[in-house]
């Protein structure tokens, strides 16, 4: 299964939302924990206001205990050994707004003037809760705010930061060898992507150089082998018409001049699939496919009535490919070729155009390599001696003129099938 | 005939012209494109055979110049450049005919003959050849005043002969004779056999001599 990818500005946003969300909670937190120290402390304040004063009202009147809502005092016989002041929140109606308010309650004990007092003392703690709650809201909002600015910035600077990372990568992908198109500069402030532009141009630098110093090799080892051959091939030629050899020369000297030959042809199959790979055919046409078929069968007719071969047409009139005529031509010669030299003696081979598919058909015994090898080069059958090459224009030329080739052998029928649009 | 041999390599020049000689042809040679100019600026050609891979230069270049002294001169070109660009490019510059290395001599001494034809018009049209008489311009062949019924490969294979005569063409060289690139080097030959079979047979049967001789099954030679 293929890996989810996500772009590196919104994984840089997750990661940022992520650290947000923990930094935030981890300052509410503390917030609030400061809130709590704050409220306690105020209402601590008020409650130790209150102390005072009932400690002072108890010096003066020590019988005279108070009472009231907020604070009850009641007279103990000792303090309990010990103790602690007692603190608890609880909710209680409150008689002015009439309704449930959080108030604190503090139990302590006091000794005035020798003498030991229980005190109870209530206090409304609600604005303090209210003020631990605004934290929260406070907090959130804030958390929302950086949020939206987070993805706002991301769909922003997407546009403006990975701009000349976008156009360094459109470059590399539109990128064609051996096409002297000058490459359009791009400017950028920054560093990672300067240097990424550096790199890339460094890199295209040198692989255009390897390429032409290996198509010239190609070219001139193709073109200037030509003319050795051709002084090879022309004096064993000449030797072979003179008659004072005997039988077993001739034959040695008809294998170097076979060989010739083949080398010569090697040479110029292989320049010629260079220069299909350097796109060298760029006369894309429409063309109409049925003419040029019956110009090809007609050419190797009596080649075909040698084998007795027979060729079953039914070409549709409106079938037509988008392709250099040049590659059609080869591409016609080298399937009808294959076809002719594949095909028993007496047997048909069909050419059918229909839609948008073009076939050609021949019987002949199934190939002894697995079908998918039929396009490599120099692949052949055993007992040919042809050069390996002509499946594998075929391919190359499919390929680069944006048609699909399927071969299938069935019912011991080799089949080729070209699609492409019309 | 005056012909002129434009090329760098002095083997293949000493080749082309030893075997053009051969054929009633006078050649004259030039290695480079100084001396190729020199010598059209001096002498008619009626054919120039031109390389275009030159040591000091493109051949190509040297069309306008043929053309200006002699503008019916003809022109080959024979190079190793075998691209439809390099064709195109070389037969809109104004050469007649292109043909590209390696050869066979057989072929380049057809090509050039059939030029030569082709550049006489209205006149004598008529080769004679033994007992054989071939109308070139109804591409007819006649046999002690019998006309033969002959295909269009056939025809061509007979005048291709006699072009070469007593010469020995190989197999593959009649085969890319008259079907080029339709043909591999490495392809069955066996039609060919066949192809001279009916020829013999439509020559003898209008009486004519059976002046093809196969040798060691390497190729044919039309003996006069």
């Amino acid at each position: 299964m293929r890996k989810k990818r996500f772009n590196l500005l919104s994984k840089a946003l997750f990661f940022y939302l992520v650290l947000t969300l923990v930094t935030v909670l981890i300052g509410a937190l503390i917030l609030q924990r400061e809130a709590d120290k704050h409220m306690h402390r105020i209402l601590e304040n008020r409650f130790r206001h209150r102390e005072h004063w009932i400690e002072r009202v108890l010096e003066k009147t020590p019988d005279k205990l108070h009472r009231s809502k907020h604070t009850s005092v009641t007279e103990l016989a000792e303090i309990p050994s010990g103790f602690e002041p007692v603190y608890s929140d609880t909710l209680l109606n409150n008689e002015y707004t009439q309704r449930e308010q959080i108030y604190r309650k503090k139990i302590t004990y006091l000794e005035v003037n020798g003498r030991a007092y229980k005190l109870e003392m209530i206090n409304d703690a609600d604005e303090l809760y209210r003020f631990r709650d605004d934290v929260f809201h406070i907090v959130l909002p804030v958390l929302f705010v950086l949020v939206a600015a987070l993805f706002l910035a991301n769909y922003l600077l997407s546009g403006y930061l990975l701009d000349p990372f976008r156009k360094i990568l459109k470059q590399m992908a539109t990128y064609k060898i051996g096409q002297a198109v000058p490459v359009e500069p791009i400017r950028t402030s920054t560093y990672e992507f300067d240097k990424l532009k550096q790199l890339y141009e460094t890199m295209r630098c040198r692989i255009e150089s390897d390429y032409f110093q290996l198509k010239e090799y190609t070219e001139n080892m193709s073109h200037e082998l030509q003319t050795p051959l051709s002084i090879i091939q022309n004096k064993s030629e000449s030797l072979l018409t003179t008659t004072d050899l005997d039988e077993e020369h001739m034959r040695s000297l008809k294998t170097i001049y076979d060989e010739t030959v083949q080398l010569s042809r090697l040479g110029k199959a292989l320049n010629l699939i260079t220069r299909i790979e350097n796109q060298e055919f760029q006369n894309i046409q429409n063309l109409p496919t049925g003419p040029v078929i019956e110009d090809h069968i007609d050419r190797v007719k009596e080649m075909a009535d040698m084998k007795s071969i027979i060729f079953n047409k039914e070409l549709d009139e409106s079938h037509s490919l988008q392709i250099d005529p040049g590659l059609l031509d080869i591409m016609l010669r080298n399937l009808i070729k294959n076809a002719i030299r594949n095909a028993p003696g007496g047997t048909s081979i069909e050419v059918r155009t229909t839609g948008s598919t073009m076939e050609f058909i021949n019987e002949g015994e199934p190939a002894d390599f697995p079908e998918e090898k039929i396009f490599d080069r120099f692949r052949k059958g055993s007992g040919q001696h042809t050069l390996g090459l002509g499946l594998a224009i075929v391919r190359r030329i499919c390929e680069i003129s944006g048609l699909e080739i399927v071969y299938r052998y069935v019912d011991g029928k080799h089949r080729f099938m070209i699609s492409g649009e019309q | 005939m005056k012909l002129l041999i434009v090329e760098d390599k002095k083997e293949l020049v000493a080749d082309i012209s030893a075997y053009l000689a051969d054929n009633g042809f006078i050649s004259e040679s030039a290695f480079t494109l100084e001396e190729a100019r020199n010598k059209i600026s001096m002498y008619e050609y009626d054919l120039v055979i031109l390389d275009l891979g030159l040591p000091d230069g493109d051949g190509l270049s040297l069309i306008p110049v043929i053309r200006e002294k002699k503008p019916e001169t003809l022109i080959l070109i024979l190079t190793a450049r075998d691209s439809l660009d390099a064709k195109v490019e070389g037969l809109n510059k104004g050469a007649d005919d292109y043909i590209t290395k390696p050869f066979h001599k057989a072929e380049l001494n057809a090509r050039i003959r059939s030029m030569l034809r082709r550049k006489i018009s209205g006149g004598n049209q008529i080769l004679r050849e033994d007992d054989l008489i071939i109308d070139l311009d109804a591409r007819q062949v006649k046999v002690n005043e019998n006309l033969l019924e002959l295909t269009r490969k056939e025809y061509d294979l007979l005048l291709f002969f006699v072009y070469n005569k007593d010469r020995l063409l190989t197999k593959e060289t009649i085969a890319e004779h008259l079907w080029g690139d339709h043909i591999d080097q490495a392809d069955n030959f066996d039609f060919i056999y066949n192809h001279i079979k009916n020829l013999r047979r439509k020559l003898s049967k209008a009486g004519g001599r059976d002046n093809i001789r196969s040798l060691y099954g390497m190729g044919y030679t039309f003996v006069t």
